[in-house]
């Protein structure tokens, strides 16, 4: 059995299926990257699995219970952490405060209502895991783009998920950011499940292990990166336009 | 508030202190104390002496006042909770002011009526026999903790009712206002149980204090108030400063993000609007023997949106500056409007135009850049330009 | 049967002028995110309009009323407008702070009526031909509120004509739906925002006139009826016409009958239990736009 698994996932908004009969499975351990032209519906995936929409239809399953109507703290619970587009972080707080609060989740009310004391051992292993130890008095509303993003991964790590979804954790980044983001995936990946939204090929050619590719809410093919660039209807639908994507 | 970022931008003399600061003793920015903590430690411990000796300084009037002002503090305080930190705006905090009031002003005129008796005012309105909600008020131990547990519980109820639903942002603005034209109402209507429109009066006796004895009385109540705002404040800056405070700014700024952190910001809000309003109500509590009345005009739409204003003429989240402009709002409001009554509300009316267009940090703001401003200009100054410096680089960029 | 038509009636024309307040809230709302406190006192100018028209041609000359109804309309428009573009257009994305705001405003503008007609009352005395009702089974329905009624319908089947059939209505509904879409497909949004102002408050305006043909009318007219109006704006869903017109029947009907079952204290309660349960099924209103959630 997949540790997630999805079966069936109608999303319709307003008469309009973002998401028309998905069907994907994702292995324990996996780095799934999941790419596709513009309004695929990859996001839309990404939503109905971190539960912030509910599927009109479809059944999704993780380590064997369902989460389709689980609200999105229950899903944080089971082990499932989620990044977005834009980076999303608490500006007025610092870096450190940031991260401490992903990482006291699981702490009691009552623990809640007292002061942070120093800085903990998965908040500081977080913030060195994607480089902004020396960030963590800043707030974080003054950090760059590329560093929030991070600073969102950070968070996403002190939560301790057994499976992170990263919605274009590269987007807006410069080369050398890129680089660093790939190779800080794949150290997370080494003991987490990854699956990961993202435009820019490049970026998957380097680092993906295996692809699939949406297209109109479908799955169009799934496998290697070699066998989906091999494939003639995604470079149809998806290939031919990466550099406009990317552009954009 | 507690960061040194920000923090150092108060106190020259502790930027001196940083100047001249040894290799042992741990870099500013690891000293949670240093900087502004430790001048707000110092404006507060001179806040407290001052308001401790008040008594001795201020006439019978003004110390009545001022115990008045406490009150409203108080209230102030909940509502930077619910509306600086956590991005409720709450407009109907007059709603649980009233219930504290309430609650104390039932029990003080069932107990000055003695057992078995009616309170006056419903002898005069032909009510023959005591109102079943009167009941339980016949009892100290039960009314002294209602006054804060009921507007407790009654906003926890409507809080997790509406927040559960993701209702926030203007829709809860209006739905406490609603509720707050809606509780006016519905007291006004019942004139046997509630006094009406009079609201509850005539207050002799409080715990033993003798409210006609001003002499004496109004210094006691003063301390009580003071005690109680107090307690308030304590009760606020730890709430802030904890991990639950940051969740609070947290749920403000980015609501959909602390879910995905595994919290229910749902809860966490309740739990700030349900403070808020004990607070709202410990200050009706204590404000019905300092002032001697409660009644619908004070808890209405018009009273609750102006305890607003007060916290953001002070400077929300901030809580000392919700104090301070509680306290300053209803200084000028009692000097001026009683002189110059369509003067004030035209002034009322520009001063919650040009705060909140314009100035939204209030005056706790103000005076934080004034003394930023200074600093630059000490000698000391420089030393901590560059720790400021990336900080507008990166706002700019 | 004849209460229950009658209190019907009853709650149709509280119905009828909640939703005139409401149109022009539910659109500021849904367009600019703009909450509009000031909103009750443009309902009280208009009413002043009518009262100076009245007092101005004498009471006799029904030229006068008729005359209140486009000129109450153009006062509050222009009021809107002018608070469109020196305080609100400067704070657009932060909603709380304009409602405040825009409180501040309310504030000027009831103390600026007090100043000018003085804190009592006054009477706008309703034309002749409104006088007398007339009695259908029973249920008798007076003239004035059959005036409301039918004044509030032909305002609203001419906003919505306007808002489907015109260019300048089509790019309202466009930047109320999606205001960047809107603008990326070349739709200058402050002009619409301007017009859309002007059109809400102007509404506001003939509201208060109609106000004024039921009682007295004061500097503080405006707040009695602006929490109820935005009460129908967050139950028949952001920037809906359709949903404000449910809304506002659905709530004036509501109250209407529990006023008659209970008391009229009891009844405002139980109208807001009633608007929060009613959100608990759906929190976002009776006509929901929906589009794809954006993170």
């Amino acid at each position: 059995m997949a540790l997630l698994e999805i079966r069936n996932i109608i999303m319709n908004f307003d008469g309009f299926h973002a998401i028309d009969d998905l069907s994907m499975d994702v292995e324990e351990g996996e780095v799934r990257f999941l790419i596709g032209p513009n309004g695929a519906g990859k996001t839309t995936c990404i939503d109905v699995i971190s539960g912030l929409i509910n599927p009109t239809s479809g059944t999704v399953t993780f380590d064997g219970d369902r989460i389709d109507s689980t609200s999105e703290f229950d899903i944080v619970k089971r082990g499932i952490g989620r990044t977005f587009q834009n980076p999303t972080v608490f500006d007025d707080l610092t870096v450190i405060e940031n991260i401490d609060l992903a990482a006291s989740f699981r702490k009691s009310l009552f623990k809640l209502l007292r002061q942070r004391k120093g800085v903990s051992a998965e908040v500081q292993s977080a913030m060195d895991t994607v480089g902004l130890s020396d960030q963590g008095d800043r707030k974080a509303g003054e950090l760059s783009h590329g560093q929030k993003q991070w600073l969102e991964i950070a968070m996403l790590l002190a939560l301790d998920p057994r499976m992170l979804l990263l919605d274009e954790p590269v987007a807006g980044m410069s080369k050398e950011e890129r680089t660093q983001t790939g190779d800080l995936v794949t150290e997370i990946a080494k003991t987490r499940t990854v699956m990961i939204v993202e435009h820019d090929m490049d970026f998957v050619r380097r680092f993906a292990t295996g692809v699939t590719v949406m297209h109109d809410g479908k799955i169009l093919t799934e496998g290697t990166i070699d066998e989906v660039q091999a494939n003639e209807e995604v470079q149809e639908v998806y290939l031919g336009r990466s550099e406009v994507e990317e552009v954009a | 508030m507690t960061d040194s970022i920000q923090g150092d931008v108060v106190g020259t003399d502790a930027a001196n202190l940083d100047l001249h600061v040894d290799p042992a003793t741990p870099p500013p920015a690891q000293n949670k104390f240093s900087g502004f903590a430790r001048g707000q430690m110092g404006l507060i411990l001179s806040a407290v002496v001052l308001l401790l000796i008040a008594p001795s300084l201020l006439s019978e009037f003004r110390l009545d006042l001022l115990a008045k002002y406490a009150c409203f503090a108080m209230i102030a305080i909940g509502i930077d909770l619910a509306w600086g930190y956590g991005g409720m705006l709450v407009l109907g905090q007059g709603v649980f002011f009233g219930m504290g009031g309430y609650v104390m002003g039932m029990y003080m005129k069932l107990a000055e009526a003695g057992p078995g008796n009616l309170p006056d005012f419903m002898t005069w309105s032909g009510v023959e026999e005591l109102p079943l909600i009167w009941e339980p008020l016949k009892y100290a131990w039960l009314a002294i903790p209602l006054v804060i547990i009921m507007p407790m519980l009654f906003a926890f109820l409507l809080g997790s009712l509406i927040f559960r639903r993701r209702v926030r942002g203007p829709y809860f603005a209006i739905l406490s206002q609603a509720l707050a034209a809606a509780f006016v109402i519905l007291i006004i209507g019942q004139q046997g149980a509630t006094g009406g429109t009079n609201g509850l009066t005539n207050f002799t006796n409080f715990f033993g204090i003798d409210l006609n004895d001003t002499a004496s009385s109004t210094s006691s109540l003063y301390y009580i108030a003071i005690i109680a705002l107090g307690i308030c404040y304590v009760i606020g800056r730890q709430l802030v400063r904890s991990r639950f405070g940051r969740l609070l700014i947290a749920s403000r700024d980015q609501e959909e993000r602390v879910r995905f952190l595994g919290y229910n910001p749902a809860t966490i809000k309740t739990i700030a609007y349900a403070v808020a309003a004990g607070m709202a109500g410990l200050a009706g509590a204590l404000f019905v023997p300092i002032v001697g009345i409660i009644s619908p005009a004070l808890m209405g739409i018009v009273p609750s949106i102006e305890m607003v204003i007060w916290v953001a003429i002070g400077g929300r989240a901030t809580l000392w500056g919700a104090v301070v402009g509680a306290l300053v709002v209803n200084w000028a409001k009692t000097g001026l409007s009683e002189k110059f009554p369509s003067f004030w509300t035209y002034f009322l009316g520009l001063l919650f135009i040009v705060v909140v267009a314009y100035f939204p940090a209030g005056l706790a703001g103000l005076i934080k850049s004034t003394i930023g401003k200074l600093k630059e200009f000490t000698p000391s100054g420089p030393s901590k330009a560059p720790a400021d410096k990336p900080a507008t680089e990166g706002a700019a960029g | 049967m004849t209460t229950f038509f009658s209190q019907l009636f009853a709650g149709l024309s509280t119905g009828s002028l909640l939703l005139m307040i409401a149109l022009g809230l539910t659109f500021t709302f849904g367009q600019m995110n703009v909450i509009n406190m000031a909103h009750g006192e443009f309902i009280m100018a208009g009413a002043y309009t009518g009262y100076v028209l009245q007092v101005t041609f004498g009471i006799a000359a029904g030229a006068a009323f008729w005359l209140s109804l486009p000129i109450s309309f153009v006062v509050a428009g222009a009021m809107g407008l002018l608070l469109e573009i020196v305080l609100i257009k400067r704070l657009y994305g932060r909603p709380l702070d304009t409602l405040l705001v825009t409180w501040g405003v309310a504030l000027i503008l009831q103390q600026l009526a007090r100043d000018i007609f003085g804190a009592p009352n006054v009477q706008v005395v309703p034309p002749g031909f409104l006088d007398g009702a007339v009695k259908i089974g029973g249920v008798s329905m007076s003239y004035t509120r059959l005036f409301i009624i039918g004044l509030v319908l032909l305002s609203v089947l001419a906003i919505w004509l306007f808002m489907t059939k015109t260019v300048n209505g089509t790019r309202m509904r466009a930047v109320v739906q999606n205001r960047p879409l809107a603008e990326a497909s070349g739709i200058s949004s402050p002009p619409v925002d301007r017009r859309t102002f002007f059109i809400g408050s102007g509404l506001a305006g003939v509201a208060g006139v109609g106000i004024s043909l039921l009682g007295s009318i004061g500097p503080t007219l405006g707040t009695a009826y602006i929490v109820n109006a935005f009460l129908v704006v967050i139950v028949g869903g952001l920037g809906s016409i359709r949903g404000a017109v449910i809304a506002a029947f659905a709530i004036g009907i509501f109250n209407s009958y529990t006023e008659y079952l209970t008391t009229s204290s009891l009844a405002s309660v139980l109208v807001f239990v009633a608007i929060i349960i009613f959100l608990q099924f759906r929190p976002q209103g009776i006509v929901v736009q929906r589009t794809r959630a954006m993170a």
